[in-house]
C-alpha cells in the first residue's frame, strides 16, 4: 500500500497542477516516512540533551538541541548504554520519523557520549551507582594465583599495549600459556566484543587461571568501552579472577575498579601477574646456601665429636659418610659458600669455627677472614651488638 | 609445558620443607645426607626450569567482531 502511494507521489510530481494526487493523512505520513527511510536510513546527529525523561522504565524521551534548533528523540531503555543527563553532549545514530501525531522525531538506535565533559559526568554517575551496589568492594576481590599456568588475554592483538604486556611477561617468567582473544578495544562495538570474550573465557572448557584485560592509554573517549556499565558488570561477575590493565597510571576505569586486581598499565599487569625470574632464582639460591651451611656445620660438629670420643670404629664409619657428603658438596657446583665469596661475601673464622655471632668473640681475639682468593689474619678491635 | 609449571611450584614447596627440616634441632646425619642430596637435585632442577621455560602466546581463532 505504501509503495503504491509512493508511485502516486512520484508520478504526481510530473503532473500538471490540478491533477496532483490527493493523500489521506495516514498515507501522507507513510509516504513521508518512506521517503525519509530511503533518503536517511541512518543519520548521526550531535547535540545537547535536554528535557530528558524515562517513562515506565521502558521509553526514553529527550530533545537534542543546539543554539538554533531542537529535535525530539525517542529510544528504548535497553538501547541506552550510558547514563544521560540534561546538558550532556551526545552523538546519536537514529532514523528520522514522522509520528502518527505529526510530530517529527528521531528514533535512536545507539547513543554515544561526546566531549570530555559528558564522558566525565557519565563516569562519575556510573561510578557512584556501581560503588553503591558494592561492585568495587574489596571484600569481593579474589587473590590471583601465585603462578598462573593458563591465562586469557582480552586485547587488541595489534596494539602497543598488548606488545608491552608480552614483552614484560617474557622478561619476568616462562612456561605460561597465554590465549589471546582479539577484540576491538575502541568504538561502538567494543563493549559487546569485550563482554562476549569474557563470557567465552568463562564458559571455555580450558581451565583458565586468570583473565587479563589490557589496552594502552588514550582519551576518555578512547577508553569508553572500559567505562561501560555492562562491561564493568561482566568483569565483576566473571567466575575466573580478573586483572585489568587499561590506560596510563592516571586512568582509573570502571573496568579496573570492578576487576579483582587493577594494574595501572598493560606492562604493570604483566608485573602483577607473574613473579620475577631473578627473584625466584635468588630465593632458590638462598635455600641452597642455607642447606649447605647446615650440612657444613653438621660435618664440623661430628668430626669434633668423633675426635673427642676417640671412638675409632664410629669415627671411621662417620668418616665414610662425611666423605659421601663431601663428594656431594663438590657436585653441588655453584651452591657452595665459595660462590658467595666470589660475590663479595667473606667468612670469618675464630679458632677454626665459622663465626656466626659476636657473642663468641671479644676484642683482641685473632680471627681469620676468608675471601675468594685470600685469607686475612685479623685482630678484633671492638665488638658491637647490631640492633 | 603446564605440567612443568605445576612442578616448579611443587619443587619449591619440597625445597622449603627440606630447609625447614634442616632448621629443626634434631638432625640425623643419615637423613641429612639424603635430604641434602634431595635438596641438591631440586635446586638444580628449579634453576633450569625457571631459566629455560618459555611462555607460549596463541591467538585464538574465535572472532568476536559482528560480521563473522
Amino acid at each position: 500500500m505504501v509503495s503504491h502511494n509512493l508511485d502516486l507521489f512520484n508520478s504526481g510530481l510530473d503532473d500538471p497542477p490540478g491533477v496532483a494526487p490527493i493523500f489521506t493523512v495516514t498515507d501522507f505520513v507513510a509516504v513521508i516516512n518512506q521517503t525519509l527511510s530511503v533518503a536517511y536510513p541512518d543519520v548521526i546527529v550531535e547535540g545537547e540533551v535536554s528535557s530528558y525523561k524515562v517513562n515506565q522504565n521502558k521509553f526514553v524521551f529527550f530533545d537534542l538541541k543546539d543554539e538554533m534548533s531542537f529535535v525530539g528523540c525517542f529510544m528504548m531503555v535497553f538501547n541506552l548504554r550510558v547514563p544521560l543527563e540534561d546538558g550532556m553532549k551526545v552523538r546519536v545514530k537514529a532514523t528520522p520519523k514522522l509520528t502518527d501525531k505529526g510530530r517529527f522525531s528521531l528514533t535512536i538506535k545507539s547513543i554515544q557520549l561526546s566531549g570530555e565533559g559528558s564522558l566525565k559526568r557519565a563516569y562519575e554517575i556510573l561510578k557512584t551507582k556501581l560503588e553503591k551496589e558494592g561492585l568495587f568492594a574489596s571484600a569481593r576481590k579474589r587473590i590471583l594465583p601465585e603462578l598462573p599456568q593458563r591465562v586469557v588475554i582480552i586485547a587488541s592483538g595489534d596494539s602497543a599495549g598488548y606488545g608491552d604486556f608480552e614483552k614484560i611477561a617474557d622478561e619476568r617468567w616462562g612456561g605460561v600459556e597465554f590465549d589471546l582473544m582479539h577484540v576491538q578495544v575502541q568504538g561502538e562495538d567494543a563493549p559487546r566484543q569485550v563482554i562476549e570474550a569474557l563470557d567465552f573465557a568463562n564458559e571455555s572448557a580450558q581451565s583458565y587461571d586468570v583473565i587479563v584485560l589490557i589496552r594502552g592509554g588514550g582519551s576518555l573517549e578512547d577508553l569508553a568501552a572500559f567505562n561501560d556499565e555492562a562491561v564493568a558488570r561482566a568483569i565483576a561477575s566473571s567466575r575466573i579472577p580478573t586483572l585489568v590493565g587499561v590506560g596510563h597510571e592516571v586512568d582509573v576505569t570502571l573496568a579496573g575498579l570492578a576487576a579483582d586486581k587493577r594494574a595501572s598499565t598493560p606492562s604493570n599487569a604483566a608485573q602483577i601477574l607473574l613473579p620475577d625470574r631473578r627473584e625466584y632464582l635468588s630465593l632458590v639460591d638462598g635455600y641452597a646456601i642455607s642447606i649447605n651451611n647446615f650440612v657444613t656445620r653438621l660435618i664440623d660438629g661430628r668430626r669434633r665429636e668423633s675426635r673427642d670420643k676417640l671412638d675409632f670404629q664410629m669415627g671411621s664409619l662417620l668418616e665414610t659418610k662425611l666423605n659421601d657428603i663431601s663428594a656431594l658438596m663438590r657436585a653441588l657446583k655453584g651452591y657452595n659458600p665459595r660462590q658467595a665469596l666470589q660475590r663479595g661475601y667473606s667468612i670469618a673464622r675464630f679458632a677454626g669455627s665459622v663465626l656466626k655471632s659476636g657473642k663468641s668473640i671479644k676484642s683482641g681475639d685473632a680471627i681469620v677472614l676468608e675471601l675468594s682468593d685470600a685469607l686475612i689474619d685479623s685482630e678484633v678491635k671492638n665488638v658491637k651488638a647490631k640492633n | 609445558m603446564s605440567k612443568q609449571k605445576t612442578s616448579i611450584q611443587q619443587k619449591m614447596k619440597q625445597l622449603e620443607v627440606i630447609v625447614q627440616w634442616f632448621e629443626s634441632d634434631e638432625v640425623d646425619i643419615d637423613e641429612a645426607l639424603l635430604k641434602y642430596e634431595e635438596g641438591l637435585v631440586l635446586v638444580n632442577e628449579l634453576q633450569s626450569d625457571v631459566k629455560v621455560a618459555k611462555n607460549k602466546f596463541t591467538k585464538l581463532q574465535k572472532s568476536f567482531s559482528k560480521d563473522q
